[in-house]
């Protein structure tokens, strides 16, 4: 019942076989489909973004060139960074991604199927939790779902599973404004993985937050993320959250931005606090920012 | 001592105090009780009104039609206003056809119209409704429409994320963050509505408050006058209690993020 996909929009199947043939809540799923009995394994990326250019305001005088070529694959199962300083167009790469706007040239593909509006294959988190203050914090993680006409009742055990899930237990009743700012965007957590998608876009989902607070957060993303076996984008201004997070960080330059630069961390999928302050972290996080700040000392790429 | 009774006991102690005055001045500086009757001729009017509320002049029956007058023209004028608020906001060509004719509605003092639909609907309960409903839309529509486009972008954002319908999107994000707006609005509505069932007894009515008002007011009974003003606005006070009571139960939320804001 529960892997059911719902929805009306739902978008023409990738010719790839089915991945989610029974997905058990909110448990793991494997990162790549087994493939054995349904067909041979799908080779699609997670994430394709395949020579993506978006310009703003085309031909007017306020037009203005945002993301410039991005070629981009996201693997099954894999954490990446796009970290960039901030009007760099990685949240407008993120939300392109997310179906939320067009692109300019260039496509991008989710499992293969390509994107042309918001679909249930991808979920996302913002920088504020958008939680709305009139739903009890279960029934903003219960939205993905009744927004699609599916019963409440139905989907009550997987919301509370979620809110097991990320340390929310006790606080299903309460309503937004009694939480923190973290608790809040563990409610957003919830809600994002609710609709089951198998790419999470995370657009700074902390950067609201404190220091110590975001550090935990990122602690706890991560945590879930392997939990849940997703694939996900965290776009962050951020080198330490980039690496701490991500298998990949991927350095985008100021405007228009650009892929400047990539940083494999390679340090397996367990991220436990003690890695902030590890050296083994720390020779990434340099690598990442110095990428990061030779982008921006130039003032961007040559286009 | 609770905040509400030190409020109750001021206003009680300042009532006191300026009905005493106003007596004073009445009987010592002899002037005319049809001009200016003192609050103990007032009260002994209000008692007639309250003796004769079932009895002989069945004053309640008066109440009664300029209470649902009042009820109905603010049901008919909001409704109307937040269904056509909702379409404008939510329409670009609606927009384009109604924004001319609210800007000439809203420029036309509604109570100039009051004798033209006496005119046409006669001297029933109808045209005083109709008024009131007039008088109730204008700001019910404005607040519908700028508490519907009060949503943050982010808001939108997520709820195309999770491919929401439109119409989902309108039901589940829109229309309750506009309640802030629209209740603002009900509230005044609800006394615009009075003022407009009213102005309707005013322009041709045989029953009603308004007309009670309007009966001694032409008779020279001045403190009559005062003890139906009086029973007027415990029922408007009364419907207005109602609207925010309903913004209480219905808003709950709205105090609270309000004072987290603040924070």
């Amino acid at each position: 019942m529960m892997a059911r996909r719902f929805g009306k929009n739902r978008r023409s199947e990738p010719v790839a076989p089915e991945t989610n043939s029974s997905r058990s809540s909110p448990g793991s799923r494997p990162p790549q489909p087994s493939g054995a009995t349904t067909g041979p394994p799908t080779t699609y990326p997670a994430v394709r973004i395949d020579r993506v250019t978006k310009v703003y305001n085309e031909e007017t005088a306020e037009e203005l060139l945002a993301i410039s070529d991005v070629t981009l694959n996201v693997e099954q199962g894999e954490v990446i960074a796009l970290l960039g300083p901030s009007g760099c167009g990685k949240s407008t790469l993120l939300k392109m991604i997310g179906g939320l706007y067009p692109t300019t040239e260039g496509t991008i593909s989710i499992d293969g199927v390509e994107v042309t509006e918001p679909s249930e294959l991808t979920g996302m988190m913002f920088q504020k939790p958008v939680l709305f203050p009139w739903l009890k914090i279960v029934d903003s993680i219960l939205l993905p779902v009744r927004v699609h006409g599916e019963k409440r009742a139905e989907h009550l055990e997987r919301a509370n599973e979620l809110i097991e899930l990320t340390g929310l237990a006790g606080f299903g009743e309460s309503y937004p404004w009694q939480l923190s700012g973290g608790m809040q965007q563990r409610a957003a957590i919830c809600r994002m993985l609710m609709g089951d998608p198998s790419v999470l876009l995370l657009d700074e989902p902390f950067g609201a937050l404190d220091e110590m607070t975001r550090e935990y957060m990122d602690v706890e993303l991560r945590r879930i993320i392997n939990q849940q076996n997703r694939s996900a984008i965290l776009v962050t201004h951020n080198p330490l959250e980039a690496a701490f997070v991500a298998d990949r960080v991927v350095v985008l330059s100021p405007r228009p931005g650009q892929i400047a630069g990539e940083v494999e961390v390679p340090i397996g999928k367990e991220r436990p606090d003690e890695l902030f302050a590890s050296d083994e972290l720390n020779v990434y996080i340099r690598e990442a920012r110095s990428l990061f700040e030779r982008g921006r000392g130039e003032g961007g790429l040559p286009t | 001592m609770s905040e509400r009774l030190k409020t109750a006991l001021t206003f009680g102690a300042s009532l006191l105090v300026l009905g005493g005055a106003w007596e004073l001045y009445s009987v010592r500086s002899g002037v005319n009780s049809i001009i200016l009757p003192p609050p103990s001729e007032i009260l002994e009017a209000l008692w007639f009104v309250i003796e004769n509320f079932f009895g002989r002049l069945k004053y309640w029956e008066d109440t009664w039609i300029t209470f649902y007058e009042i009820i109905f023209g603010f049901l008919v004028g909001s409704g109307t206003a937040v269904v056509v608020g909702s379409l404008v906001a939510e329409f670009k060509s609606v927009r384009r056809i109604v924004t001319p004719y609210t800007i000439a509605l809203n420029s036309t003092p509604k109570i100039a119209v009051a004798p033209l639909f006496v005119i046409w609907f006669g001297f029933g309960a109808m045209p005083k409704i109709l008024i009131a409903a007039l008088i109730c839309f204008f700001p019910v529509f404005v607040n519908t429409v700028t508490g519907l486009g009060s949503v943050e972008e982010e808001e939108l954002e997520l709820m195309a994320s999770i491919r929401a319908s439109r119409w989902q999107t309108f039901f589940r994000l829109k229309m309750p963050r506009s309640t802030p707006f629209v209740f603002a609005a009900l509230r005044t509505a609800m006394a615009f509505a009075a003022i407009g069932a009213i102005i309707g007894e005013f322009a041709g009515a045989s029953e009603g408050l308004g007309f009670q008002i309007e009966f001694a007011a032409a008779r020279l009974e001045t403190a009559r006058l005062f003890a139906f003003l009086i029973v007027l606005s415990v029922l408007a006070y009364l419907l207005y209690s109602v609207i925010a009571f309903a913004e209480r139960k219905i808003m709950f939320w709205a105090a609270a993020t309000r004072s987290q804001r603040l924070q």
